[in-house]
């Protein structure tokens, strides 16, 4: 026996120089180990919290309030302003007054552009002004003499010398003569003009509390432009004696009409028939002792702007019910200016407004998603105001000829936490709902970003996926992992992890194109099937117990599962050819039309199918780690067991998933991170359709699938783009929870039952 | 043992391994299953398929002779098919109908055609019947009448057939000679002609002045692209004119004549003279173009070789599994 010791060891001695290069070099390699594993974990972190970073980043603005500050004052001539108008590019203003001097000067330094003079006749006094839609630009001044004159605005722009350079004008789309409004020559006390196109419609009351309606068509001559000529229909609107209006407005649309009277009623009529309008509601719209003080249209013509003596702007909007009658319902109200609201002023292309009450202050608002935005002093009180088209400027001009221009800064008024996740009441719905609809095809659109129909919908889809993956993925891995012989074993796993590398896409276009058609053809089969797999499989289990135990025993234990593929296959197919009698004999013929029938709405693209294939798509992921989990459950606790007597089942409930229970509960949350993260399968499974429905025979749409449809099509900083960004977010957000949630027990099971 | 009771043997734990076995089981039926629908009905698609002549007698109309693929069978209700405003002869409570493939879509508007099975007469197979796969509108069935060149019959009848094979390898090698020259050559030029421009750009925004030495110097660099455009215009017009040689007469199932150009096919085999040894050359040579070629007619035929190089570029960049999403 040769005596090992250090002396005659193969090592050198340990001081000699090869030695300590030998140190020298494995320290080194040691150190770069240790900081390359550092440096590569530290990089991931940091990828991670920069994507974070940068999805708040873009979502941010979308909080931030609005801001107003003072870009140019300045003085112009006195003329008791009574309208203002500002144009596109907060460089050009209008100011009309009670007396007919039209004046176009500069937003920014008040010099006159241009004062050109309307055809008033001499004879005739102005006994009423009125606006029609801020976007048509077009305005009317009633005479005494019951005639009324419609002209407009109009800017035209050239770029001498590459240079922005615009021309204003008044121009005349009815004719410079004046319109007679009222047959019977009474003064018009109060007006309004609704012109477009095809039809200008003006409503009057007179100084003899009558109400008269005018439509006016205009015939353009074929040959000459400058030709053409005007159908006028008039009728008559009955008032109540004791009522003294106060308030006359027509929607852009020239179909309906609201009067406001000095009681606080307003009066709506339906003015779409102008030779016989009809009043639909008469209501009182605020308690007593508060008076009506302004009225305006919102953008869109649907919803009217009350402002009253008590500071409160409400909005009011005609609402549908059961028997299609329209009732007027004050939907929201603003109530956090309290002196009396002295003039309202409606966004261009947004369901925003600007409030100017008594005491100076401004206030901008935005309906849908109930949020006041800003409320400053920064005018006097007794101004005239304008907004810009763009809602990014506030021109003032006080009675004294004090004026000034005022820059907005207000990107992303339509979305709060209440739009976001609260039901809201959209114009022309009957109650508040969450809805996505987040564009269309108008202008004057009212966006709804509710994310919570999305949320659900992928709440929605993750469900059904763990259904139908959890049961496969955990008992074929515990399967697999315990009782399955080695020789197979090594042929099942890695063909189920090959489901793994299948793209989803691929899924998502078979699910669609292909299981869709064949599920809503054979719906009674594939429930059938879904009854009876495990129904024949204890069948088949309990028959092969009961085979002589010659034939039994030619197959070695733990090969049952390729026993019962033909028993699967078998199923399947008979199922699918009994499909067609089922659906006979129990549901007359058609399956999915019984269904509707009964109250539960079918679509062919449905949650049981993206079930199916979501399922199929999660399994893998889910039987992997639980499988890795319970094959790595140390042999001794499970050969103990079987020592003491425990059936193969008893030791398996009893020991092994205890000991594995950290491994599969962590399977089951990755598997719900990926069903909630996934795509491509929701994308062309699902439909689309973002409703809040639990019924497994709906669509639905989910936040991921959302997002990448969308996407593509928002425009950058656009609210919509940011909501977006928020969308992912969320799904970041969750993702992120789910796992670290998952690992926190993980561990906290993993210590628990590692001393088993 | 065989005396085990049923609740015993419920007892025992044994139908619960049994249910964990199935769910394997369930797993792998579905795996391979879907690997299988797949390939079958993606790997079906390259085979030259038959083509069948359908006398079909529709009531109340003519017979016509439809020539084409089979490429589906149905069973459909008779209330399916009143809906379509077809009525089946008395009793009969459902029918069979094949999806055939007509093609000539220039021609028939519709590439596709339900014949119902009731009435259909003779089923024929002649081994004439020509599949030609052309550049626009499709596929195109029919028999082969003569080979043309400049308008003139050069051959007609048994001999055709060989000749047009001749034929449209060399217009086919006229086919990638155009696109060479287009792509390649031409498409150089018109890099050099866009860097010009962009130069001159450079020029603008520096505000140099307009008579300066580098203006001159860009006019001179275009010129000299013009002049070889020219001569590649001159070359590219006599390819054109040279794969604009030779037409084919074919007539299609219904007895209209009709010229096609062989500047506009691709392919031409007699699917009902091919063994089987000459399907699988056919089958493969299929599956490589689509592989390797470049897409037609709105990615609807062709190849799908630039999608192939951008997957793989794409895992190249990436150096890890494809995404799972």
């Amino acid at each position: 026996m040769i005596e090992h010791s250090i002396n005659n060891s193969v090592l050198p001695p340990l001081d000699s120089p090869l030695a300590k290069r030998r140190r020298a070099w494995r320290e080194l390699k040691d150190r770069l180990a240790r900081y390359g594993v550092a440096l590569g974990g530290m990089a991931v972190i940091f990828a991670i919290v920069l994507i974070f970073f940068y999805l708040l980043f873009v979502v941010m603005p979308l909080f931030h309030g609005a801001d107003m500050d003072v870009q140019a004052e300045y003085k112009v001539e006195e003329n008791t302003t009574h309208h203002l108008t500002l144009n596109e590019y907060n460089d050009v203003a209008l100011s009309l007054n009670m007396q007919g001097q039209v004046r176009f000067f500069s937003a920014q330094d008040g010099h006159i552009i241009l004062e050109p003079t309307l055809p008033l006749p001499a004879e005739v006094a102005i006994s009423s002004f009125s606006k029609g839609a801020p976007s048509t630009g077009v305005f009317a001044y009633g005479f005494d003499d019951g005639s009324a004159l419609v002209f407009k605005q109009d800017y035209k722009i050239s770029y001498p010398e590459d240079k922005r350079f615009i021309t204003p004008r008044i121009e005349y789309p009815l004719g410079k003569e004046l319109l007679v409004v009222d047959a019977k020559g009474e003064a018009l006390k109060l007006l309004s003009v609704q012109s477009n196109e095809e039809q200008t419609t003006l409503a009057a009351v007179t100084s003899d509390n009558r109400l008269v309606l005018n439509s006016i068509v205009r015939e353009q001559d074929f040959m000459d432009e400058e030709l053409f000529t005007i159908e006028q229909v008039r009728s008559h609107i009955e008032l109540p004696a004791l009522t003294q209006a106060t308030h006359l407005k027509i929607d852009i649309d020239q179909r309906e009409l609201y009067l406001v009277d000095n009681k606080g009623m307003i009066a709506y009529y339906d003015i779409s028939n102008a030779a016989a309008p009809r009043l639909v509601q008469h209501i009182k719209a605020v308690p007593t002792g508060v008076a009506i003080t302004t009225l305006e249209f919102l953008t869109g013509g649907i919803s009217i702007l009350v402002g009253r003596s008590d500071g409160q702007v409400d909005q009011w909007f005609p609402v549908r019910d059961t028997e299609n009658n329209y009732t007027l319902h004050n939907v929201r109200s603003f109530s956090e200016q309290t002196a009396a609201i002295v003039a309202i002023s409606p966004e261009y292309s947004r369901k925003g407004f600007v409030a100017l009450d008594e005491e100076g202050l401004v206030g901008i608002y935005h309906t849908t998603a109930e949020r006041t935005l800003l409320i400053e002093p920064l005018v006097a009180a007794d101004a005239v105001i304008a907004l810009s088209p763009r809602a990014n400027g506030l021109l003032s001009v006080t009675a004294t000829g004090q004026a000034k221009l005022l820059s907005i800064e207000n990107e992303h008024p339509e979305v709060s936490w209440h739009s976001l996740w609260e039901e809201v009441w959209y114009e022309s719905r009957d109650k508040p709902e969450h809805i996505w609809q987040s564009s269309s095809a108008s202008n004057d659109f009212e966006p709804k970003f509710s994310l919570t129909p999305l949320t659900f919908g992928t709440i929605k889809a993750a469900f059904y996926a763990m259904v139908v993956a959890v049961p496969l993925g955990i008992l074929g891995a515990i399967f697999t992992a315990y009782f399955m012989s080695p020789s197979m074993r090594k042929v099942v796993k890695p063909t189920i992890e090959i489901m793994e590398a299948l793209p989803t896409v691929i899924l998502g276009f078979l699910a669609g194109l292909w299981l869709a058609p064949i599920v809503e053809g054979n719906l009674p089969g594939v429930f059938s099937i879904l009854i009876m797999l495990p129904v024949m499989t204890v069948l088949s289990a309990w028959l092969w117990s009961r085979l002589p135990s010659k034939l039994r025993n030619k197959i070695p234990d733990g090969w049952e599962a390729a026993i019962l593929i033909p028993v699967v296959i078998m199923v399947g197919v008979l199922s699918m050819m009994i499909s067609p009698t089922l659906e006979l004999w129990l549901f007359d013929g058609n399956m999915p039309q019984w269904l509707t029938s009964i109250g539960v709405d079918f679509d062919q693209r449905n949650s049981l199918v993206v079930g199916l294939v979501m399922g199929f798509a999660v399994i893998p992921t889910i039987f992997s780690i639980t499988e890795d989990a319970i094959f790595g459950v140390p042999k001794h606790l499970t050969i103990g067991s079987l020592a003491l007597g425990a059936t193969p089942w008893q030791t398996l409930t009893r020991v092994v998933l205890l000991t594995a229970s950290p491994g599969i509960f962590s399977a089951v949350m990755i598997g719900l991170g990926r069903a909630v993260g996934e795509t491509m399968i929701v994308l062309m499974a699902t439909g689309n359709t973002p409703i809040m429905d639990f019924n497994i025979f709906e669509g639905f749409r989910a936040l991921s699938a959302n997002i990448a449809v969308e996407m593509p099509e928002a425009e950058v900083a656009s609210s919509h783009y940011r909501v977006l960004f928020l969308a992912a977010l969320v799904l970041f957000m969750v993702t992120f929870i789910f796992n670290t949630v998952a690992e926190v027990i993980r561990q906290r099971l993993r210590t628990k039952y590692s001393s088993l | 043992m065989s005396n085990k009771s049923f609740s015993s043997w419920l007892k025992s734990g044994s139908p619960w391994v049994w249910l964990n076995a199935g769910a394997v089981s369930i797993s792998l039926v579905m795996v391979v299953g879907l690997l299988s629908l797949i390939a079958v009905r993606g790997l079906s698609h390259f085979w030259p398929a038959d083509l069948m002549a359908v006398t079909y007698t529709e009531p109340g109309k003519e017979a016509v002779i439809l020539v084409g693929e089979k490429i589906d069978t149905e069973e459909v209700s008779a209330q399916q098919l009143s809906r379509t405003g077809v009525v089946l002869p008395d009793g009969q409570a459902s029918a069979k109908r094949i999806l055939l493939k007509v093609g000539n879509r220039d021609y028939f508007g519709l590439d596709f055609r339900w014949v119902n099975q009731p009435w259909i007469g003779e089923i024929t197979y002649p081994q004439a019947l020509l599949s030609i796969e052309r550049r626009e509108w499709g596929h195109f069935y029919g028999r082969l009448l003569s080979v043309k060149q400049q308008g003139e019959i050069v051959v007609s009848g048994e001999d055709a057939y060989q000749e047009l094979q001749l034929r449209l390898k060399r217009s086919n090698k006229l086919v990638s000679e155009i696109k060479a020259l287009e792509k390649g050559e031409i498409g150089k030029i018109n890099a050099g002609l866009e860097e010009i421009r962009l130069e001159r750009r450079k020029l603008e925004l520096r505000e140099v002045p307009k008579a300066s030495i580098q203006y001159a110097e860009l006019i001179e660099s275009e010129k000299l692209l013009d002049v070889s455009y020219k001569a590649l215009q001159q070359n590219l017009a006599e390819l054109y004119q040279a794969l604009n040689r030779d037409q084919m007469m074919v007539v299609m199932s219904d007895g209209r004549e009709v010229e096609i150009p062989f500047a506009k096919v691709v392919e031409v085999y007699q699917p009902n003279a091919m063994n089987l040894f000459e399907k699988f050359g056919v089958y493969f040579h299929e599956l490589w173009k689509f592989v390797s070629g470049d897409p037609r007619e709105a990615n609807t035929e062709g190849g799908v070789f630039p999608a192939i190089f951008g997957t793989v570029m794409m895992v190249m960049i990436h150096r890890s599994k494809l995404s799972k999403e």
